[in-house]
Parts: structure tokens; C-alpha cells; sequence
């Protein structure tokens, strides 16, 4: 493997960093504050705040079921954009480091194309109770049904193939690693 | 490995170290020292055209191939 040249100073990668940090934080507030939403919601639906008010959602038969459904599975969304976030952080660390192709980016590239067909599923699960969803909460934009698109499979081919260039790559690299 | 490198003998015949040579070549001696030591998968023609010119040798001089 040859010595890699120092590292220097890459804004697009210093940028990619940095937002992947930001997202991951966002990203895992996102997952903590809707945990405790559920968690509040059951807990009330369990009786164990004593009498809440009719117009709390976790105590309308109707309601809480489809609003807990939602809040797992927005849960399930933050938690996998996190892990997608953090393995496209440590891509980008690779990248500044000047050894992309590597089988473990060909490993977190096929974990990321994995967690984008996660997010498609989920926005097809999403899509099915949010009409009703929204019916109830009288929130419109749910209530159309129109949320389905799939965007998320189209990544996850791109991604799918992107792993099999990076797995190609790492073969070539090693090859490469001893030519003189 | 069936191609042997004879760049031992050649560097002690032309009196010239192994660190010279890389200098001389522009290459790494890291690399010069895989070569040396029969590691190297491949080598570049344009490698071996400097060895070649520095040490006043052919190719066959500096390559070998032994049955296994």
C-alpha cells in the first residue's frame, strides 16, 4: 500500500463531516424525543397518569392505535437514518483519508442501499394509516394519501451498485498495493 | 514465487545501495523493497526501464523465472 500524501484541507469533505454530524444528532433527538412520546402515550393509555383528558390521543380508543403505529415507525425512520448518516460519515472519513475503496465502504454501502429499502417500506407503512390517520387528527396533508413515491428504491439500486464498484475497487487497490 | 528478482546481485555488482537506487529511480524504498524482497505482484514497465538504465542492465539481467 503506498504512503498516503498528508491529509489536506477539503472543504466538500470537511462539509459532508459536518452535516453528517448535525443530521446524526438531529436524527438521534428525533428518535429519543418520539420514544418518550410513545412511551407517554402508553403510559396514559395504561391508566398511569389517573384521568387524562378526553382529548388527549392516548386515551381515544380510535386514535392512540394509529398514532402509536405512526410513532414506532418514526422511530424505526430516525433510527435508520442515523445508522445511514453514520456510515456515509465514515465514507467520507475514508475519502479524507485518501483510501476509499476498501471492502468495508463496499460493506457500508450495501448497508446504507438495506436501510434505503427500510425507508421505502416505511413510507409505504406510513402512507397506509396516514389518511386515516389524518381523517382523525383532521391533518390534511396526510389525509390526501398522496405520499408515495419511490425514490427510496431508486437509492437503494444506485447504492446496491455503488458496493459492487467499491468491492471492485478494493480488489484493484490490493492488486495496485503491489505493483512497483 | 516463479519470477526471481536478482536486484541483490546487481546493486552489490554496481556498487550502488538500495536507497541510492530508489533515489536515482524516483521511487519509493518501501516499494524498491518489495521488489527486492520478491513481494511485488507486478512491476511497471516504466520501472523497469529506470532499474534498468541505473544499473546498465537487461531486463532478463534483473528478472528470472525458476520452475516451482
Amino acid at each position: 500500500m503506498p504512503a498516503s500524501p498528508p491529509q489536506r484541507r477539503d472543504w466538500l469533505l470537511m462539509a459532508g463531516r459536518l452535516f453528517s454530524w448535525i443530521f446524526m444528532a438531529i436524527f438521534a433527538l428525533g428518535f429519543l424525543i418520539t420514544l418518550a412520546g410513545l412511551a407517554n402515550g402508553v403510559a396514559g393509555f395504561l391508566g398511569a397518569y389517573g384521568h387524562l383528558p378526553e382529548t388527549a390521543w392516548a386515551v381515544q380508543p380510535d386514535v392512540f392505535p394509529w398514532v402509536a403505529a405512526g410513532l414506532v415507525m418514526a422511530a424505526t425512520l430516525f433510527a435508520a437514518a442515523f445508522r445511514f448518516v453514520q456510515l456515509l460519515g465514515r465514507i467520507v472519513d475514508s475519502v479524507r483519508a485518501d483510501d476509499p475503496f476498501t471492502l468495508s465502504n463496499a460493506a457500508r454501502l450495501r448497508q446504507m442501499a438495506w436501510l434505503a429499502i427500510v425507508f421505502q417500506l416505511l413510507s409505504f407503512l406510513i402512507a397506509w394509516p396516514g389518511p386515516k390517520l389524518g381523517e382523525l387528527l383532521a391533518i390534511r396533508a396526510l389525509a390526501s394519501g398522496d405520499n408515495l413515491s419511490l425514490s427510496g428504491l431508486m437509492l437503494a439500486i444506485v447504492l446496491f451498485i455503488l458496493a459492487r464498484v467499491f468491492r471492485k475497487g478494493a480488489e484493484m487497490r490490493d492488486d495496485l498495493a503491489g505493483t512497483v | 514465487m516463479a519470477v526471481v528478482v536478482r536486484l541483490d546481485a546487481l546493486l552489490r555488482d554496481k556498487d550502488i545501495t538500495l536507497t541510492e537506487l530508489a533515489e536515482r529511480i524516483d521511487l519509493t524504498l518501501a516499494n524498491l523493497s518489495i521488489l527486492k524482497t520478491g513481494k511485488a505482484k507486478a512491476i511497471r514497465f516504466s520501472t523497469l526501464e529506470a532499474i534498468c538504465r541505473e544499473l546498465g542492465c537487461q531486463p532478463g539481467d534483473l528478472l528470472g523465472y525458476e520452475r516451482e
